[in-house]
């Protein structure tokens, strides 16, 4: 902070020499006169710097002490300026380069989201473009708080959003309801729902919290048949029905099923891999205008390209539309490779891993399992027997039932 | 007489300083000296400069001088009362 402050006012590194240098010194001190960095050249000459209105300050003390004095170097933003008004095309440039920041400060060069889960970047961008809110729009068109009604109109599980400005940037802060928190909307009209049997097999497990239940624990269900009716029939009291009333039925049913699953990995494996030596190009987009050289590539060679891009940025939040990069051209090679039983152990172990996990977000219990892993000559393989729990429940609507009118005629 | 005056003064001023818990260097005006290793000692209170030389910088005080010795000595900056010298320094000497 001294060092701007001293650069604005201006400083000069000067040479004193003199026998009563020391005397100098003092009588400076005295009068307030700041010297600072005084080095040694010879007994009698010393080397410091002093601010500028300084200087002016020290003519009679010099008299008086028959000091010496000659300007070495000056410095700061008196003497720069002298220099600077001499370069008139220098300042024109100067100035057209801020008037095009300060006109590009305008629009929005930027568009971060934040605190998103589900929604992700490009299908915010494309929503944006939709609504001619994209990338380069005037900052004066922007409506923040109506950008946040039709983000919650348009994707219901956004429970709080918040659109600010921040230099070119757009940021979009979202906050989404979770998994276990769905949107709840009002039942417009309920259509009565059966449940029925998604796979066939023996029931083991019944839970039923609306509807009537058809199947018991124990018997046997084909692919199709009801399993939970949202017929529900009311009774006379002789034991005859009166009427139907109709539900969305609810409940989960389980069936215990085998399931085998087998994966195989081959040792010796011939395959594309990107060599080492890769060729680079740099690219520079302003705007719409891309400028990228012409890669040479060599005929009957598959390329693999890994790229990066950036957004040119001024201090911390002013993004300009010039976005530069690389790219990296890796030659893909066949080559053979040989893995170790210790790594075809992993990558089959993981692939089971894998598939138990899919089960389970399914909502597949596992009972009981029976994993394997044959080593072979050339090929690995693993073996699973799993005795699993699958819930079976399906909606479907259901058909209303009703009375027939000879039925009606003798209830009456 | 006088020398009765300011053992007196000084007396009282050593009593003001331990009852009151005043800082020394405020009431009798002697000069604080920080080093920070052997390249840089920092002069606070402090009159002026007797001599100044790249292997030898003497500071008159309240009490007496201050005389650094070393190599390529140099005065960082200096005010009214405090002051910096950076350089290798050998000795200090109070005289």
């Amino acid at each position: 902070m001294n060092h701007l402050f001293r650069f604005i006012k201006g400083y000069l590194k000067v040479s004193i020499s003199g026998s009563y240098i020391e005397r100098f010194f003092n009588l400076c001190m005295l009068q307030n006169i700041i010297l600072w960095n005084v080095t040694n050249e010879s007994d009698k000459e010393k080397v410091l710097y002093i601010s500028l209105s300084d200087f002016f300050c020290i003519k009679p003390l010099l008299k008086k002490t028959k000091v010496k004095v000659k300007i070495l170097k000056k410095y700061g933003f008196p003497f720069w300026k002298q220099k600077i008004i001499k370069r008139k095309i220098y300042i024109c440039g100067l100035l057209f380069c801020l008037m095009i920041l300060f006109y590009l400060s305008n629009f929005i060069w930027s568009i971060q989201l934040s605190g998103n889960t589900e929604l992700t970047q490009s299908n915010l961008e494309k929503f944006l473009n939709q609504n001619n809110l994209g990338y380069g729009i005037a900052k004066k068109q922007i409506n923040c708080k109506e950008i946040e009604k039709i983000l919650r109109k348009k994707y219901p599980y956004i429970s709080w959003v918040s659109v600010t400005i921040e230099g070119t940037t757009l940021n979009i802060c979202v906050k989404e309801l979770s998994a276990n928190h769905t949107v709840k909307t009002k039942p417009e009209f309920q259509i009565p729902t059966d449940i029925v049997a998604s796979e066939s097999g023996i029931i083991t497990a019944m839970v039923v919290r609306s509807g009537v239940p058809q199947k018991n624990v124990g018997d046997k269900v084909q692919k199709g048949e009801i399993l939970i009716s949202g017929n529900l029939p009311i009774y006379e009291d002789d034991g005859t029905i009166r009427t139907y009333h109709y539900c969305q039925s609810d409940g989960d049913v389980y069936i215990k099923k085998t399931l085998s699953f087998s994966k195989s990995f081959e040792k010796k494996q011939n395959k594309l891999l990107p060599d080492e030596k890769s060729r680079c190009i740099y690219w520079l987009k302003f705007g719409n205008l891309l400028l990228e050289p012409n890669m040479v590539k060599e005929p009957n060679i598959t390329y693999e390209i890994t790229s990066n891009s950036h957004q040119l940025c001024l201090f911390s939040n002013f993004y300009l539309p010039v976005y530069y990069g690389k790219k990296e051209y890796f030659p893909l090679k066949n080559k053979k490779i040989i893995y170790t039983d210790e790594y075809a152990k992993q990558a089959l172990k993981k692939a089971y891993t894998y598939y138990e996990e899919r089960l389970q977000e399914k909502g597949v219990q596992i009972i009981q399992k029976n994993v394997k892993i044959k080593q072979g000559v050339s090929i690995n393989t693993l073996e699973a027997n799993l005795t699993v729990k699958i819930p079976i429940t399906l909606q479907k609507k259901a058909i209303p039932q009703t009375i027939s009118l000879q039925e009606e005629q003798s209830v009456e | 007489m006088n020398d009765y005056k300011k053992r007196f003064k000084d007396s009282v001023k050593e009593h003001m300083i331990k009852d009151l818990k005043l800082p020394k260097d405020l009431i009798l005006g002697t000069s604080i000296l920080s080093v920070t290793g052997s390249f840089e000692a920092f002069v606070e209170n402090y009159k002026g400069i007797l001599e100044c030389g790249g292997d030898k910088i003497l500071i008159q005080t309240k009490d007496g001088r201050i005389t650094f010795i070393g190599t390529n000595l140099c005065v960082d900056y200096y005010t009214n009362d405090e002051m910096k010298i950076t350089g290798k320094i050998n000795q200090i000497i109070f005289m």
